[in-house]
């Protein structure tokens, strides 16, 4: 299986020994790490006493056309070659997929990938996949696919030989129910004196919403974003293997859990690559923050240190939930729908404003510092909330009211199932994915709940898309406040949260 | 040095036996010039063939026919090369072949790979 981005493809080995010097020549596009596999194929084989054939050796990797890179071919050429040698019977190794790489003693190694490849061969119907032992776990999350999992040359060549079914320790169980790996160490009640932030942050979880906080630092802006995921309810199965793939291409799938079954958060430094966070690699094309992001949460820390053309290079993820990555190599399409979490502070020196003398910034310095965020990127922002420094009397107060996550995760969980109940039929399940048409046809509230928007919409303070965005806030508002369609209190409320910051 | 120069004369001796077998004449043997040595030059026909022949005692450093690379066979025909010009006559094609002895328990094996390059 070779990878075009998050998809495998499969590629079909063959390997003929016939008359001529001795030697080895692959071709079919090899990149170096495949290119060195004629040495380590040969090692492996070699040092598990199977005879390595005194002629030559010619292995073609189809389709021809595809560029192959890295290392988990080594197993399917070594195997070709057994099988042209006739060391093990040719019928045999035609039909399974073989996916791994060779160590010089004949052990299989683990490679990144692996559920993107299986998933790729679960399209050819009812297949056999022959991996590593330690990819086993990851490859047997793919329903309907034989997994045989080997530890080295030689037991896999034993197997192939005797020709029956896999031995007993072999077959694996259906992929057990996904597991919440990452144990919430960090917890909503730790914030306090942020009420109106914690609501923000439980609109945002609830219709998977993006949210921009602006505040002098010391006031939680991190604090709150971290919590955003114990907020999360799990992945459902289809979006945890969407994930699980891109982490997997990205070769940063922990070895303790095959299945990331949390949503995932991300938070790129702000000195970070455009090639990091969107994606890209001259070669290997690589998914960036973006995808990695996928069905997560990207948290910009400190927004406007980001250079302006990173910022900006995340609206067409923003807006199409994909992000097309274009290099010499080729174009590979990532997902890429992520809740965007900004962080801003109001002015470079970032001093107490509300206390007057202690900040020196003039207005322009102000102004330029977040005009770096850019109209178009904060008019696909669908919340912005200003978070103000508390007093400590305003803390102690808000000590009883705060709640753990564990609450606003039930009422977050409520609130999508709910939207994902209107939304039975259709391919979106929050309220952030509806698209414009469907807003405006099937979940158009009514004219006197509209009307707050639509004088908004002629004084020019909102945009079109702006308009759209208050809409489907204000429908994740009816999910939680349990109604069936948004009424006054909630499309205010919610062109309220868009209009936000006034800057 | 002396044993390692008798096992590839014999098995020179053994190659040019069995080209001769194959109705193959030989023109010259241990060709030299500045550049370096043809083993075999013999007639097949019409056509002109280098031969290079490789001996080894055993396998233990690789087999005899791998140790030909790519690189000797590029010297081998730049040698044709340099041999024909001393020739008056002309041949239709001039072939390289590789023959690699190996010893086993005192008897060799024998394997010969027509047109090498």
């Amino acid at each position: 299986m070779a990878l075009v981005g998050v998809k495998g493809r499969s590629v079909e080995v063959e390997a003929d020994v016939g008359n001529g010097l001795a030697g080895i020549h692959l071709i079919g596009l090899p990149d170096m790490a495949l290119s060195e596999a004629r040495e380590r194929v040969r090692s492996a084989m070699v040092n598990s006493h199977f005879p390595w054939p005194d002629a030559r050796i010619t292995v073609s990797l189809f389709p021809a056309s595809l560029p192959k890179r890295g290392s988990q071919f080594d197993l399917a050429i070594a195997v070709a070659i057994l099988g042209a040698a006739g060391v093990v019977p040719a019928d045999r190794v035609a039909e399974p997929f073989f996916l791994g790489e060779l160590g010089l003693d004949g052990r299989l190694r683990p490679v990144r990938g692996v559920l993107p490849s299986v998933l790729g061969a679960a399209e050819h119907g009812d297949v056999t996949v022959v991996v590593p032992a330690a990819n086993s776990a990851e490859a047997a999350l793919v329903p309907d696919v034989k997994v045989a999992p080997f530890t080295d040359l030689r037991q896999l060549v034993e197997w192939l030989r005797r020709g029956d079914d896999l031995p007993e320790w072999h077959i694996q169980d259906a992929p057990e129910p996904p597991r919440p790996t990452i144990q919430p160490a960090v917890d909503l009640s730790d914030v306090a004196g942020q009420p109106v932030a914690r609501r923000a942050l439980e609109i945002c979880a609830a219709g998977g919403h993006n949210l921009w906080m602006l505040g002098p630092p010391g006031t939680g802006k991190t604090l709150l974003a971290e919590r955003l995921p114990t907020l999360l309810p799990d992945l459902e199965l289809d979006h945890a293997l969407e994930v699980t793939a891109i982490h997997s291409v990205a070769g940063i799938l922990p070895a303790s859990s095959p299945m990331l079954s949390r949503p995932p958060f991300v938070s790129p430094h702000h000195t970070a690559t455009a090639a990091a966070i969107i994606g890209g690699g001259s070669t290997v094309i690589r998914p960036g923050a973006v995808s990695l992001a996928h069905r997560g949460v990207l948290f910009m820390d400190e927004a406007p240190e980001f250079p302006r053309h990173i910022l900006d290079s995340l609206r067409q993820p923003l807006e199409a939930g994909r992000v097309t990555v274009c290099r010499a190599a080729g174009s590979v399409t990532f997902p890429a729908r992520f809740m965007l979490v900004l962080a801003a502070n109001p002015c470079p020196c970032a001093q107490p404003q509300d206390q007057g003398e202690s900040c020196q910034c003039s207005p322009t310095m102000r102004r330029r510092y977040l005009a770096r965020l850019s109209g178009p990127l904060l008019d696909r922002v669908d919340m912005k909330v200003t978070v103000a420094r508390t007093s400590r009397r305003e803390l102690m107060a808000d000590r009883q009211f705060v709640e753990p996550s564990k609450t606003v995760a039930e009422r977050v969980l409520a609130a999508r199932q709910r939207a994902a109940k209107r939304l039975a039929g259709t391919a979106w399940r929050t309220n952030a994915e509806i698209p414009s048409a469907a807003l405006h046809a099937d979940y158009r509230p009514s004219d006197a709940a509209m009307k707050c928007m639509t004088t908004a919409l002629d004084s020019g303070t909102l945009s079109a898309r702006g308009l759209d965005r208050v809409l489907r806030v204000a429908w994740t508002l009816t999910d939680l406040a349990g109604k069936p369609r948004p009424e006054d209190t909630e499309t205010s409320t919610a062109l309220a949260l868009w209009l936000g910051v006034n800057t | 040095m002396a044993a390692r120069n008798d096992l590839g004369k014999h098995g020179e001796q053994l190659a040019v036996n069995y080209l001769e077998a194959e109705g193959m004449t030989i023109i010259e043997r241990n060709w030299r010039c500045r550049h370096g040595e043809i083993d075999v030059i013999a007639e097949d026909g019409p056509n002109l063939v280098v031969v290079e022949v490789k001996t080894r005692s055993s396998r233990s450093h690789g087999t005899a026919l791998e140790s030909v690379r790519p690189a000797k066979l590029a010297k081998l025909r730049m040698l044709a090369a340099k041999w024909l010009t001393t020739q008056p006559r002309a041949f239709e094609t001039v072939r390289i072949d590789v023959i690699a002895l190996e010893r086993f328990a005192g008897d060799y094996s024998l394997q010969h790979v027509r047109g090498a390059i």
